[in-house]
């Protein structure tokens, strides 16, 4: 204790352990193999890894010992937290600091200790490695080296650990504290994990609890999910993705910037992907906000020629950019909050006429505004400015300020009065100069010379009064000049055109000091030259007048090369004088015809396209002649977008009669052109936007009566936008143009109605056709609003053009159908109507044909009239309901029923109507028709059918009944088989009864049973008998039958061997016929009629069989003298299932006399019978000879 | 010698009853559930007369007479069909595939007697 630290350092230790989280933890194989090692190496029985807590001793790895931790002060190793060092000792009990130590006195007697401290990565002992043994060893240096080694390895598996902890506290601080949204997922873009954030944000915007590996698509909106997709994917190929996502819940739209980081294990697969989300929707906000505030002003604050200055509605300075600055000298921060007022900017007699503008501009009459106006700069110097003033408006459409942009034309009215000058005395000099002509021989010998040369001859040749025939050589001329010429002569006289100027030659003579230009050509005679032709022009004047306009020119050109506009100028020949680059580059951009470049000294109209030399040519001239023109031109350009450039001729020398020329400058006004698209954006939404690009707008300046017409105006009238004339613009004749274009019977009314806008301020609006390009008048719809001046006189006046030709055509062909509409319901049969549903579901008759009102009877003009009072009150509900059903989803109404005429009787109508949509109202156009007579059809038809169905439905029944009957009696045959077999086999057996008393009673009711069954059988043959007959699969097949043996067959057969000895007595008498028939079914018939003779006789007289042939039948007949049958019986005795009252007791089953007469009509023949009740009966079938 | 009887029933009643008949009768008699079967029989065993069911699984009585009909040996072999149909056409059916009777169930002891010893050569 005495060497120990001080108190602050071992808190620091502990500190340092408990942040490694490592106390208390499970074993792990690293550090077990690490003891393993340790001892093997020591060959120690115990080995531990341990680490020392405040007061205890903690094993991480243990070998050779049971427990986990020792009391600090019993433990060997803290020792090793003081010194630091491994600790060796061979025999503890010979160790001070150990001989005392409770495991050396007692168990397990250590005696051999060695430990290795562990540190951590800033070098405090956190523990050991250490080894421990009952037996003193001792270690070889290899030995200890190892432990030291395997100390080491410890070492660095607990420090890697704190590392990873360390930076994993780290990250969840960061990830628990950020507001960021951050989530795991794995490879199934399932979530596995996400911070807090994520799980409160996923409750409020979702409204539902986050469950951990549900997919992440379970918490985003679908119509993002692709945006998802593709990310996660890219993050799962190893990308780092961000981007910007637009994430629409609902209720909470947001922003957010969104990051993916793939996650890789240790292998460097990847294993999921982390996305942090961060909500920048108020960041977005904001910049959108600064984006709109930035667009608004961006072009003129960037590099544009123009000043931008923004009043407010008290035209107080807003905004006052650079340019500005540059302009009037006025800093922005000496400006911005002044009143105009104050400014001192504005030339007095200017003055009142800005404020009445500004006044115009701010209650909405103008928009845009542009003047020209002197102006006063900070030094109080005099320049002159356009001003283009615009509107800006908010969203709700209030005027806010006032938009200036201010351009400097001071340069360019001063430069073009400089120019002017200059230009004029060098054209006075050309015009004034003289030239000299004269020409040699090859010899040199003067052939001629004009008279101006010999006036001059002593300036150029030495000598006065030359004469023709002198030679060239012999004069008095320098020798230079005399080379100079021979040099020239001789090249032109081998052929060669030569043009140059005269050399100053320094001679004391005055030639030096006049210029020449000289024109050299051979003379040709007869293919030969003969001679020399000289021209010379003395050019002393006009190259100094040159070389003056060049050094203006050059001044111009300085400043023409800075400023943005386009300079040119043109003579009063309209020819180039001067330009400036902007001027070539506008040019060969798109301005003029083709791609030509101005040149000197070329014809201006050559650079325009031919169609409009003639136009522009009068233009120029008016302009010469003092006007001013100014016009915008727009130029559409292949990437879509159009180039703006204002044009300006102005003429030189205004004041002066004398046409010195004109200046054309062209300004880009393209961006300007954008801006102000841009600012009136808001504004045309209120006006003329409104309706679209389908209409046409024209803007007239009436006071410079110049007119404006819109690409699709034009496009209206014929002329594709591309191919329009920039002269439009400026065209004279100002609102002339249109009423040019009107159609002759329009034209006085459309002039009256603009008229009656400007004196009264009527609405204008005007329909009346204009002529397009293509010679025709379609309709057009012209509207139009003027702006008046504070005189009440019309200064502008803009509006729109509506092509109304289809809705034109449509009223024609509307007005047509009403006339077929009419002519129809005047002939057409049954009522045609006219039905007017209100809004409130209400209705009522707005026509009925007279026709209609005839078959009605309703008095002629009762708007009043109502059909529901003539619907039979049955039919009211239904009737209503098709109607109402028909209004409420503007269908067509069909209705079939019946009508109570005005007489009283009732007839079937059918009403049919389609609706159409007339001024908001319903309209319904139909007819009624009396349908009584298909009605009647309809019904027989139904009844028909109906009668159709029953049959069908009877005879499925039947078809049932038959299947069953023929089913039952073949199956019950099996059950009868047995009970008759079993019959045979008692009444076999009964033979052994002994007691012959009960043998005969059993035998008797063998005999029953026998003869019930015998019964149940025949009613079975009969029932199918009947049933094959009815389902019509009885069939007849006709063979020759001797009648005589059939009978006798038959006889003889059945009725021979009577149980009550009666015979049947047969008179068949001698004569023998050929009988064709079916003896399958004659056999059925005769037996039946005789066994009923029989068993309705018993006890009385044989029955007798009678047998007779007529012409064309014969007939059988059966007597019997029997019980008859009761008269009231007689006349239902054929039909099935009947019995007679009196036979009650006798075995039948009704179906017999059925059966029979059914097979005799099936032979061709007929039954018959008389009967007495108690005397007997007597039946007669008669047949056909063949059937 | 007893003659000896194939008898053909599907229904166990009625096979039991008529072989207790027959026998009673003086007859020997194999009883056979269905075509099959007999047939099968008919392949060891000489019998005098077959009386057959008609409507029977497997092999059907009147595929089963046909059967027989087709063996030269079993030519003249007398067959009664016993049937639960009583209609002309199958009679006229059974009689035309080569049965010696046809009997219409039901059928009482006696009369199966007086038919098998009809046709007993």
């Amino acid at each position: 204790m005495e060497s120990r630290k001080n108190p602050s350092s071992e808190s620091i230790r502990l500190s340092v352990l408990k942040e490694l989280r490592i106390l208390d933890t499970p074993p792990e194989q690293d550090f077990d193999d690490i003891v393993t090692l340790a001892s093997q190496i020591t060959g120690a029985s115990i080995a531990l890894v341990s680490l020392m807590d405040t007061d205890r001793q903690w094993f991480k790895a243990k070998i050779g010992i049971d427990f986990c931790e020792v009391s600090k002060n019993d433990s060997f190793c803290q020792y090793l937290v003081r010194e630091e060092k491994t600790i060796n000792v061979v025999d503890a009990t010979q160790d001070e600091r150990f001989s005392n130590n409770p495991f050396v006195v007692g168990p397990p007697y250590v005696r051999f200790y060695t430990g290795v401290p562990i540190a951590s990565v800033d070098g405090l002992i956190l523990g050991s490695v250490c080894v421990l043994d009952p037996s003193p060893i001792v270690l070889s240096e290899k030995q200890v080296k190892s432990l030291e080694i395997l100390a080491r390895q410890a070492e660095s598996l607990i420090n890697k650990k704190s590392a990873l902890i360390k930076s994993e506290s780290i990250l969840s601080t960061y990830v628990n504290n950020t507001l960021d949204s951050i989530i795991l997922i794995d490879l199934d873009k399932n979530i596995i994990d996400c911070n807090k954030v994520f799980i409160e944000r996923v409750r409020k915007i979702l409204n539902k609890e986050l469950i951990k590996g549900d997919t992440v698509y379970n918490y985003t909106p679908l119509s993002i999910h692709p945006i998802i997709d593709e990310s996660i994917q890219k993050a799962f190929s190893g990308q780092e993705v961000k981007l910007e996502i637009f994430i629409p819940f609902p209720n909470f739209p947001n922003w957010y910037k969104t990051l993916l980081i793939p996650i890789k294990n240790s292998y460097e697969e990847i294993t999921g992907v982390v996305i942090t989300l961060t909500n920048i929707t108020e960041q977005k906000e904001y910049e959108k906000q600064l984006q709109s505030l930035n667009r608004e002003l961006s072009f003129h604050q960037t590099n544009s020629p123009l000043a931008v200055i923004k009043w407010d509605k008290g035209l107080t300075v807003c905004s006052w950019s650079e340019q500005a600055e540059n302009i009037f000298g006025w800093s922005a921060d000496e400006v911005v909050g002044k009143s105009i007022n104050k400014l001192n900017m504005i030339f007095e007699k200017d003055i009142e006429s800005v404020l009445k503008n500004s006044e115009l501009m701010l209650s909405g009459k103008i928009s845009r505004l542009t003047s020209k106006n002197r102006n006063y700069t900070k030094s109080g110097e005099v320049i002159y400015c356009n001003w283009h003033n615009s509107i800006l408006i908010d969203e709700s459409g209030d005027i806010i300020s006032i938009l200036s942009l201010v351009e400097n034309i001071t340069e360019v009215i001063t430069l073009t009065k400089d120019l002017e000058s200059k230009k004029s005395n060098y054209e006075a000099l050309i015009n004034s100069s003289d030239e000299m002509v004269w020409s040699i021989d090859d010899q040199y010998n003067f052939l001629t010379l004009n008279q101006a040369t010999t006036r001059q001859s002593e300036i150029i040749f030495g000598k006065k009064d030359i004469k023709e025939g002198e030679q060239f050589f012999d004069m008095p001329m320098p020798d230079c000049r005399k080379n100079f010429f021979k040099d020239l002569f001789d090249r032109v006289l081998l052929g060669e055109g030569i043009s140059t100027d005269l050399p100053s030659f320094n001679v004391n003579d005055n030639f030096n000091n006049l210029l020449f230009d000289a024109h050299l050509n051979p003379i040709v005679k007869k293919g030969k030259i003969v001679g020399v032709a000289v021209s010379l022009r003395n050019i002393t004047e006009k190259r100094a007048a040159e070389l003056k306009l060049l050094e203006s020119e050059a001044n111009l050109k300085a400043i023409f090369e800075t400023t943005d506009t386009g300079y040119i100028l043109i003579n009063n020949e309209l020819r180039v004088v001067a330009f400036n680059k902007v001027a070539s580059d506008i040019s060969g951009q798109n301005f003029f015809n083709a791609d030509k470049i101005p040149e000197i000294d070329t014809p201006i109209l050559d650079y325009f396209p031919e169609e409009r030399r003639e136009i522009l040519k009068n233009t120029m001239l008016q302009v010469l002649n003092g006007r001013r023109v100014e016009y915008e031109i727009s130029f559409p350009q292949p990437n879509g977008t159009t180039n703006w450039y204002f044009v300006r001729l102005y003429p030189i020398q205004p004041e002066s009669k004398i046409k010195y020329g004109l200046v054309m400058t062209l300004s880009d006004i393209s961006r300007q052109k954008l801006s102000e698209k841009e600012l009136e954006a808001s504004k045309e939404r209120f006006t003329l936007a409104v309706r679209g690009s389908s209409d046409g707008i024209w803007d007239w300046d009436i006071a410079r009566n110049a007119i404006y017409f819109s690409p699709r105006f034009r496009e209206m009238l014929g002329f594709s936008p591309e191919v329009f004339n920039e002269e439009t613009y400026i065209n004279s004749s100002g609102f002339n143009y249109i009423f040019d274009s009107t159609h002759e019977d329009d034209l006085e009314s459309l002039i009256f109605a603009i008229n009656e806008h400007f004196e009264y301020k009527k609405p204008f609006q005007h329909e009346c056709r204009f002529k397009t390009k293509k010679g025709d008048y379609p309709w057009f719809l012209i509207r139009g609003q003027a702006t008046w001046d504070s005189n009440q006189k019309p200064v502008r006046m803009a509006g729109s053009l509506t092509d109304i030709t289809q809705r034109k055509l449509a009223e024609e062909k509307l007005r047509q159908s009403e006339k077929m509409f009419s002519d129809l319901a005047k002939n057409a049969p049954g009522v045609v109507f006219q039905l007017c549903a209100e809004p409130d579901g209400s209705s009522y008759f707005s026509y009925i044909s007279d026709k209609g009102k005839g078959i009605l009877d309703i008095p002629i003009n009762d708007k009043n009239w109502q059909l529901n009072n003539r619907i039979p009150p049955k039919d009211i509900a239904t009737f209503n309901h098709s109607i109402s059903k028909a209004f409420s989803t503007k269908s067509d109404w069909n209705y079939e029923g019946e009508i109570i005429l005005p007489n009283g009787t009732r007839m079937w109508f059918q009403g049919l109507a389609s609706p159409i949509v007339k001024s908001n109202k319903l309209i319904y156009n139909g007819i009624a028709l009396d349908i009584t007579e298909r009605k009647i059809a309809e019904e027989d038809r139904k009844n028909l059918r109906k009668l159709e169905l029953s049959l069908a439905k009877e005879k499925e029944i039947n078809i049932l009944k038959s299947r069953f009957i023929s089913l039952t009696s073949h199956e019950f045959r099996t059950p009868i088989t047995a009970i008759v077999s079993s019959t045979d086999l008692l009444g076999i057996y009964a033979e052994h009864i002994p007691d012959p008393v009960l043998q005969q009673k059993t035998n008797d009711h063998i005999n029953k049973i026998i003869v019930q069954t015998d019964r149940l059988t025949g009613m079975l043959e009969d029932i199918l008998m009947l049933e094959k007959n009815v389902e019509g699969k009885l069939k007849v097949t006709p063979q020759p039958v001797n009648i005589n043996k059939f009978l006798i067959d038959l006889n003889n057969q059945y009725y021979t061997d009577r149980r009550d000895k009666r015979k049947l007595k047969m008179y068949l008498g001698n004569e023998y016929r050929e009988i064709i028939t079916d003896p399958s079914l004659l056999i059925h018939i005769v037996s039946n009629l005789v066994n009923n003779a029989f068993k309705y006789s018993l006890g009385a007289a044989e029955p007798e069989l009678t047998l007779s042939y007529q012409p064309d039948t014969f007939s059988i007949s059966i007597k019997d003298y029997g019980i008859g049958i009761p008269l009231a019986d007689q006349e239902h005795l054929f039909e099935t299932f009947f019995r007679a009252n009196n036979v009650m007791n006798i075995e039948g089953t009704g179906l017999g006399l059925a059966i029979t007469k059914e097979f005799t009509e099936k032979l061709g023949g007929n039954i018959s019978f008389t009967s007495q009740q108690d005397k007997g009966s007597i039946f007669v079938i008669q047949f056909p000879y063949r059937i | 010698m007893k003659p000896k009887i194939l008898f053909v029933e599907d229904d166990i009643v009625l096979r039991n009853n008529y072989v207790e008949i027959l026998e009673l009768y003086n007859f020997t008699v194999i009883p056979a559930e269905d075509g099959q079967e007999a047939y099968e029989i008919l392949q060891h065993e000489n019998v005098d007369v077959i009386v057959s069911d008609i409507r029977m699984p497997r092999m059907n009585g009147l595929a089963f007479l046909k059967t027989v009909r087709s063996e030269s040996k079993w030519e003249d072999l007398p067959f009664i069909l016993l049937s639960a149909h009583a209609e002309n056409v199958d009679y006229e059916n059974g009689i035309k595939s080569g049965a010696n009777d046809y009997l219409t169930k039901p059928i009482r002891g006696k009369d199966l007697v007086n038919a098998i010893q009809n046709v007993l050569p």
